[in-house]
């Protein structure tokens, strides 16, 4: 049950550098190290209440179950890596397999490092245990992996989280994504919010006017804080630091507005009902129709689409595909009308596969380079609970849909071996790749699970996902 | 001559307080230099400091262990060097200054370093790593550290020196922000720029935990601009032109199609009425003129009714209005303090009682004088305090974020093992026992811990302010109080309930199901409360080494279950948690009392251990005779004082509070255990009015 202090301060990856800086400077160093690199583009989406292997397993593939890590895991001696060319999909994967030649499903990874239970909170995109509890979603021990990508790839916002709540009244929730430890990053659960932080520059009614009144209103405000600045102590001065370095980078964001301003005009997303919807499969739909815009207008290359993510967030009643139960109910067993518990998973799984495919032929159609939007750019699908509704983390399984100019491999099947065994891999590795792939050599993304010994743990990406 | 000579020849307990009072004043750096410990001329090449203090305490502590052969945890301390400043063993100095100041190192069951040695230490660290340029956080500030300074020198016999606090910039609570908009653009669709974090075991408004940055400060913008528009706004009605109904007509004549020039007096005219209901004063001359030119820079560049917006935005913006600023005004005392200004006080005295900003009557003093002395800020304390129309949700809150009873609602329970479980109405009725033991305002804590008194399903109608009974989603929500099914509703509430099974807020259903799982109790969580709120103890988060499970088998009873962690590693913790956490295995997950568990008698036994002091280490038949004996304690007390200290002053005790905190016992033990005596002692003592004098040419120099 335990491990030598030694293994544990030799995995353990948060060093002090982490700690020296109080919160708010290493923000403001962290900002100011924004590095602008080329695309691949990101686009994680997340869905609350676990995701069971099988759903997005090709038919055809069996595994035993053994018991590993404490409870019970499927079998897998020997890795996995089968084309998909000639295996059938899922029903939860049918809505993209006209491009199965993209996708490439990868089982056998785990993460019990982040936890487990109902959510892994920040520590499933974070590959670190966030010491999540009951009803909160914890303190980020680090970046998560969306966040890491966005500041690598640069972007006018260098990421942006946006998704659904079980709580309509929730607007802005902080539940899986950080910029770096204690330093959550948010995530904007009303689609006219995210509308209006990402369009609100060209949004109708406004005028370049506006536009400026603002630029000059930021200036004003700058001064008025560097005034206070000099009335206070030295260490309260890195709290208004912060406040002014805010300012700035909306300054310079305004700058940069600016200069797309027609780019903006026309790839901004039309503000439709589902935009204002008291349905969550509408306001939903709506997100992705921003993240899509917002993908084609450049403001971004990163972004987090999470669907009922985190503790308490995660119980959606998916009402608009007529499922009058939440997905807590749903995990605990619970049916409804004449489907059962994984019935009513894999249709509410298959809804959010439907969005994944019109986002995808939304960037098909946009010609770039050699080729689309879409072959530059990486999808990675996953639940923050891992594999089941109370997860152990003992295996987390992951879609990814892997533009043909992003490096990675598409139309593959990979399993890995299962926890513990020689070979092993965690989802770490995971995100050490995607890292890899754009541009960041970075040796491991996270914490090591110090469970884990000897060849099933080890640095590095999973050679296996390049092309 | 050495330090530690020197400070051992003085032992005496209030000197202790003292002496580590002047090292959180930075004093003792005055010290060392005098006794020439530490020469302005000791730089990195000499560090004499180094050669004679901090080297020989790393030999007699640390390198026994963190040697040159086979060093624990790889950490080698034997040939570290003073040279921080040229950037080497950094990352070994931070851990090192980590573990002295949580005293986590030398481990317990070695020889411990002089307390006065260790301080000093740390500060050669501190003065070595501002020289190197680094900063570095002082875990002992942290939200849920509070417990890790000692308690013995804060309740210490003697005299202590004057306490105050750091001069600060507090990010203000998302409900004041909230309330002070509607207060002068009401109607507005706002969205919640700020949050406060989720608190876990702590409180939640920390003064070191917020920043205004990132996707906040554009959601304040958002809203400040919706306000601006509400309040300089043009409508049109039946074919006139006329203000909006929240713009103010100062603000109007600005903006009026038939004003193209609006004059110098409009303009001071509008900037006034921003001010007043804004950040609730005159604007200087200096910064009326300031923003004149900025609104009519504005008005030029943007058009006429956008600067006046903008103008509005500037003033809804000011930091005034986002943080609650406390630097103290004046000379600095023989303390090396001053006192906050009067405008300061009245903020600080209204934020800490209510969620909205200070009243006419405490404004009006403050502009007066008359809120400059503690017998003047105690007037306006007790008269918020005494005055039932004045709501004061702090106060519930403080209880709220004490007890965490909460959470309640945020676990999962499957209805098909208990239909009539009604989570809200649960808190609800533990909310209204505490108020009501408030409003008593006798041996609170005592009654807090002991009283076998319970709401039950009931609440105050908001219209007839009546009792009424609590809408629940079953008729069985009563069950949890192991009613039974024919029980009729009383409204002449609180009922009592059997004293042998009930005993205060611990034992209340809703304090219960918060500190339990999905399908069983959780007497660890049971027992982290005990020991961190009640007997002031901390135990570390549970190592990432251990896979935190308990066996899945439900023929165990919880107590079988956690056999596993008296395993000797595990028992270093644990022992912590369970004997204090066991016993209240006399209820069920559910909150309800019971004899039985899985078909055997319940074994509902613990033992209050580890407390520190001799005659509280008891065994204990169960929870409702464990808390009657940690009700007597007056270490429990202490605690309670130091939590609500942390809460009251929204940070950590430190031992320069001692005085502060001996003063609230002081007057919660001579008022007859009055929490309302409490609370007026936090608000009226010099922790919580005066501030560290920084002098202003250091600051100034570094602008």
């Amino acid at each position: 049950m335990t491990i030598t202090r030694r293994d544990l301060l030799r995995n353990a990856c948060f060093g002090a550098g982490a700690l020296t800086l109080s919160p708010v400077l290493s923000q403001i160093k962290a900002q100011a190290a924004g590095q602008a690199q080329r695309a691949p583009r990101f686009v994680f989406v997340v869905e609350g209440n676990g995701l069971p292997p099988q759903h997005v397993m090709p038919l055809g593939y069996k595994f035993k179950s053994v018991k590993a890590g404490g409870g019970w895991v499927r079998t897998c001696e020997k890795p996995v890596n089968d084309s998909l060319a000639d295996k059938e999909l899922p029903p939860s994967l049918q809505p993209i397999k006209e491009y199965k030649d993209r996708l490439t499903v990868v089982h056998g990874l785990s993460g019990k490092i982040s936890g487990g239970g109902h959510s892994s909170d920040f520590g499933a995109l974070g590959a670190y245990n966030c010491g999540s509890g009951v009803g909160n979603s914890g303190t980020p021990q680090g970046e998560t992996i969306d966040v890491a990508l966005g500041k690598q790839l640069g972007g006018i916002f260098s990421h942006v989280g946006v998704g659904i709540s079980d709580r309509t009244e929730h607007d802005v929730i902080y539940n899986c994504s950080a910029w770096g430890k204690s330093q959550p990053t948010p995530t904007i659960c009303q689609p006219m919010t995210s509308y209006g932080a990402l369009f609100g520059s060209v949004a109708g009614g406004s005028s370049k006017a506006d536009f400026n009144a603002k630029t000059n209103l930021l200036d004003f405000l700058r001064d008025d804080v560097k005034r206070l600045q000099g009335q206070v102590a030295s260490a309260e001065r890195d709290k208004l630091e912060a406040h002014l370095k805010g300012y700035e980078d909306m300054r310079n964001r305004q700058s940069r507005l600016g200069e797309i301003e027609g780019t903006l005009r026309r790839n901004a997303p039309t503000v439709t009902d589902k935009f204002k919807s008291e349905v969550e499969s509408d306001r939903l739909d709506a997100q992705f129709d921003i993240a899509a815009a917002a993908l084609i207008g450049g403001l971004t290359n990163s972004i987090t689409i999470a669907s009922g993510v985190g503790n308490p967030f995660f119980s959606v009643k998916f009402t608009g595909l007529g499922i009058d139960v939440g997905k807590h109910s749903i995990g605990h067993g619970s049916g409804f009308g004449d489907m059962d518990a994984d019935q009513l998973k894999v249709k509410i799984r298959t809804f959010h596969f439907r969005l994944i495919a019109d986002l995808m032929k939304k960037l098909d159609a946009v010609p770039e380079a050699d080729g689309t939007m879409l072959d530059n750019t990486v999808i990675v699908y996953l639940s923050d609970a891992a594999e089941a509704h109370h997860s152990r983390c003992r295996e987390w399984p992951f879609v990814l849909l892997p533009g043909k100019n992003t490096g990675l491999v598409g139309g593959r099947y990979l399993h890995f071996p299962h926890y513990g065994q020689e070979g092993h891999r965690e989802h770490g590795n995971l995100y050490t790749t995607l890292l890899h792939a754009a541009g960041n050599q970075r040796k491991y993304f996270g914490v090591h699970d110090a469970m884990l010994k000897g060849n099933a743990v080890g640095d590095g990406p999973l050679p296996e996902l390049f092309a | 001559m050495t330090i530690s000579k020197e400070m051992k020849s003085d032992r005496a307990p209030h000197r202790r307080v003292s002496i580590f009072a002047f090292w959180r004043l930075g004093f003792v750096c005055h010290i060392l230099l005098a006794i020439g410990y530490f020469s302005p001329t000791a730089n990195a090449q000499t560090t004499p400091a180094f050669d004679t203090l901090v080297k020989p305490f790393l030999k007699k502590h640390c390198v026994g262990c963190h040697g040159a052969d086979d060093p624990e945890g790889d950490i080698s301390l034997h040939a570290i060097t003073g040279h921080l400043s040229k950037g080497t063993g950094i990352k070994s100095w931070e851990k090192i200054y980590h573990q002295l100041t949580l005293a986590s190192m030398p481990p317990k069951d070695e020889e411990q370093p002089d307390v006065h040695v260790r301080a000093l230490v740390l500060q050669w660290l501190e003065q070595e790593f501002a020289k190197a340029g680094i900063q570095i956080e002082n875990k002992l500030a942290r939200p849920g550290f509070g417990n890790y300074v000692k308690h013995e020198l804060l309740f210490a016999d003697g005299k202590a020196s004057p306490s105050f606090s750091p001069p600060r910039v507090w990010r203000i609570r998302p409900a004041v922000y909230e309330a002070s908009l509607q207060q002068f653009a009401k109607g507005g669709k706002y969205v919640k720029p700020f949050t406060l974090k989720s608190g876990g075991h702590t409180f939640r408004d920390y003064d070191n935990q917020y920043v205004i940055a990132g996707a906040d400060l554009a959601q304040l913008m958002a809203n400040t601009k919706v306000a601006a528009r509400l309040l300089a706004q043009i409508v049109e009605d039946k074919g006139t032109l006329k203000r909006g109904s929240r713009t103010p007509e100062e603000l109007f004549q600005l903006i009026d199609p038939e004003n193209k020039q609006p004059s110098d007096e409009q303009l001071q005219a509008a900037i006034n009425w921003l001010y007043h209901h804004v950040l609730l004063r005159d604007p200087t001359d200096e910064e009326a003129q300031r923003m004149i030119a900025f609104a009519k820079a504005s008005m030029t560049s943007d058009g006429q009714l956008l600067g006046v917006r903008n103008m509005v935005s500037a003033v809804l913006l000011h930091p005034e209005s986002l943080y609650r600023s406390e630097q103290g005004t004046g000379q600095a005392d023989e303390h090396g303090r001053v006192i906050l200004a009067p405008r300061e006080l009245a903020f600080a005295i209204a934020y800490s009682l209510t969620d909205t900003r200070p009243d006419d009557a405490m404004l009006e003093a403050a502009d007066n004088g008359k809120l400059a002395t503690r017998e003047e800020v105690q007037t306006h304390v007790e008269r918020i305090i005494e005055d039932n129309k004045i709501a004061k949700p702090r106060i519930l809150g403080f209880f709220r974020e004490y007890f965490e009873y909460g959470g309640a609602v945020d676990v999962f329970k499957d209805i098909a093992l208990n239909r009539n479980h009604s989570p809200d109405v649960l808190v609800s009725d533990t909310d209204q026992l505490i108020m009501h033991i408030y409003q008593q305002d006798k041996n609170v804590l005592r009654e807090l811990l002991t009283t076998n008194e319970s709401f039950v399903q009931h609440k105050i109608d908001s219209k007839t302010k009546k009792s009424a009974r609590a809408q629940a989603k079953s008729l069985g929500a009563h069950f949890a109080y192991n009613l039974p099914p024919d029980w009729k509703w009383v409204p002449d509430q609180p009922i009592e309930l059997p004293g042998s099974q009930r005993a205060g807020i611990l034992t209340q259903p809703s304090w219960l199901v918060a500190k339990s799982g999905n399908f069983d109790n959780d007497a660890i969580r049971r027992g982290l409360w005990v020991r961190g709120k009640l007997l002031g103890g901390s135990i570390p988060d549970i190592p990432i080494t251990v896979d935190a499970q308990l066996p899945n088998d439900e023929t165990l009873t919880l107590r079988e279950k956690m056999k596993v962690t008296t395993e000797a590693y595990c028992w270093k913790c644990h022992q912590n948690t369970n004997p204090v956490g066991l016993p209240f295995e006399m209820f069920d997950h559910f909150g309800r009392w019971r004899t039985k568990e899985l078909g055997k008698p319940v074994v509902t036994a613990g033992a209050i251990n580890n407390s520190g002091i001799k005659s509280l280490n008891v065994e204990v038949p169960d929870a409702v005779r464990m808390l009657h004996k940690l009700a007597d304690s007056p270490r429990v007390r202490q605690v309670f004082v130091r939590h609500a200290f942390r809460y009251f002053m929204g940070r950590n005790e430190t031992l320069n509070d001692a005085a502060t905190l001996r003063r609230a016992d002081n007057a919660y033990v001579e008022s007859g255990g009055s929490m309302k005596a409490l609370i007026a002692s936090l608000l009226t003592s010099d922790s919580f009015m005066y501030r560290e004098h920084v002098a202003a040419s250091h600051h100034k120099s570094e602008n």
